[in-house]
């Protein structure tokens, strides 16, 4: 294990730590599960690193990663919790901040409206993606992410502020 | 906060100065390299691991079975069933470990989801090809009575003994296929499938929902090619 190989992925999660904290805060109801999603992610990431594909915008490959772990964290916390690795390492501390905290519990009560599916195109496209790049995550056309994109956002206005 | 478009701005917003204050933590780099696999999956490879090797156990007494009796004709059929049977638990467990051991998590997510959801079904799609046997549990009744009492049933039994029991075959193919059909993850709602898969747990359950889910979605956003 070389350290030019630590140095860039060191320097991988400094670029797109942003995506972890949005998908764990996206995909946990609490801030003991972010923090385990953070955890797994970043794990993930680093299992995979060697795997990484040039072809690929590096933010794409992270979206990826981070949504594949996310969709199969929220899949069963029963399972979850009793193969976790307890532990206390961290490699990306905490925000110093919680924000809006009144925002996010929205943001959260918003995004529970949607399926697994939806919650990642959605996510995805609040962070600024364009279609291509959702495409390029989920494997659907971009043509379809412009589709569902506008249709999710109907949803939620309806559902949500009753427009 | 009037729509949809404004929260999602907010959020942005939100998120920008978050990422600010998150800090990379480099010292514990080390110690995160030190972490073993994580063993979600462990369950799923220790069934298709005792799959297989029941197939590899019961493919090869089968063809030994075939090879000891070529001389009786209902015997090396009713060997055979039992040869394919095992074939297909055998081919079935080699393709979920496949799928297994080539799960990628750096994949467009609806292929990894795809495929960990049709994992988490390994015990649905045994139990599918077990009911396969229903209808053929005559050749296993033969090789039976041949292994364990060295007796041809078949050779033993009268006319009308054994045209009642290939009626009751048939009764069980019925059975099979109905059932079958049932326990396909398409059926999750209905109460037959729900009540005869509830043996396999809620993890089988929310795959079946969850690859239900993912097939409308998919089927809604039309698939890049």
């Amino acid at each position: 294990m070389s350290n030019e190989k630590e140095a860039r992925f060191e320097s991988l999660l400094s670029q797109h730590k942003g995506i972890l904290y949005k998908v764990a805060r996206s995909y946990s109801y609490c801030l003991e599960d972010q923090r385990d999603l953070v955890q797994d992610i970043t794990l993930q990431l680093w299992r995979s690193f060697d795997s990484y594909d040039p072809d690929l915008k590096l933010s794409t490959w992270v979206y990826r990663v981070a949504m594949n772990t996310a969709i199969s964290f929220l899949r069963s916390d029963s399972i979850r919790k009793k193969y976790h690795i307890t532990t206390d390492v961290m490699l990306i501390d905490e925000p110093q901040e919680n924000g809006n905290e009144e925002l996010m519990l929205e943001i959260q009560r918003m995004l529970q409206r949607l399926n697994k599916f939806d919650r990642a195109m959605f996510i995805m496209y609040s962070d600024g993606l364009d279609y291509a790049a959702i495409s390029d995550v989920l494997k659907i056309s971009a043509s379809n992410v412009g589709t569902r994109v506008s249709r999710i956002k109907q949803q939620l206005n309806k559902e949500f502020f009753n427009r | 906060m009037n729509n949809v478009q404004d929260l999602t701005q907010l959020w942005a917003a939100q998120e920008k100065q978050l990422q600010q204050s998150v800090r990379l933590n480099t010292i514990t780099l080390n110690e995160i390299r030190t972490h073993k696999a994580q063993h979600k999956m462990r369950g799923y490879l220790g069934l298709n691991v005792f799959s297989l090797i029941v197939g590899v156990l019961m493919a090869s007494s089968s063809g030994y079975f075939i090879l000891t009796h070529l001389d009786a004709i209902h015997m090396v059929l009713s060997g055979a069933v039992a040869l394919l049977w095992s074939l297909l638990i055998f081919v079935g467990a080699i393709l979920q470990l496949e799928k297994l051991f080539t799960l990628d998590y750096t994949k467009p997510v609806l292929d990894v989801q795809h495929k960990l959801n049709k994992i988490r079904l390994s015990a649905l799609y045994f139990l599918r090809i077990s009911l396969m046997i229903l209808p053929f549990y005559f050749a296993y009744l033969l090789m039976f009575f041949d292994v364990v009492f060295g007796v041809d049933i078949y050779v033993l039994g009268d006319t009308n003994w054994l045209i009642s029991q290939a009626a009751f075959s048939l009764l069980l193919g019925v059975l099979a296929v109905y059932l079958y059909r049932q326990l396909s993850p398409g059926n999750i709602n209905k109460p037959l499938t729900k009540w005869l898969m509830q043996g396999f747990g809620s993890q089988a359950m929310e795959a079946a929902e969850e690859l239900n889910q993912l097939e409308e979605f998919e089927r809604y956003s039309e698939k890049k090619t």
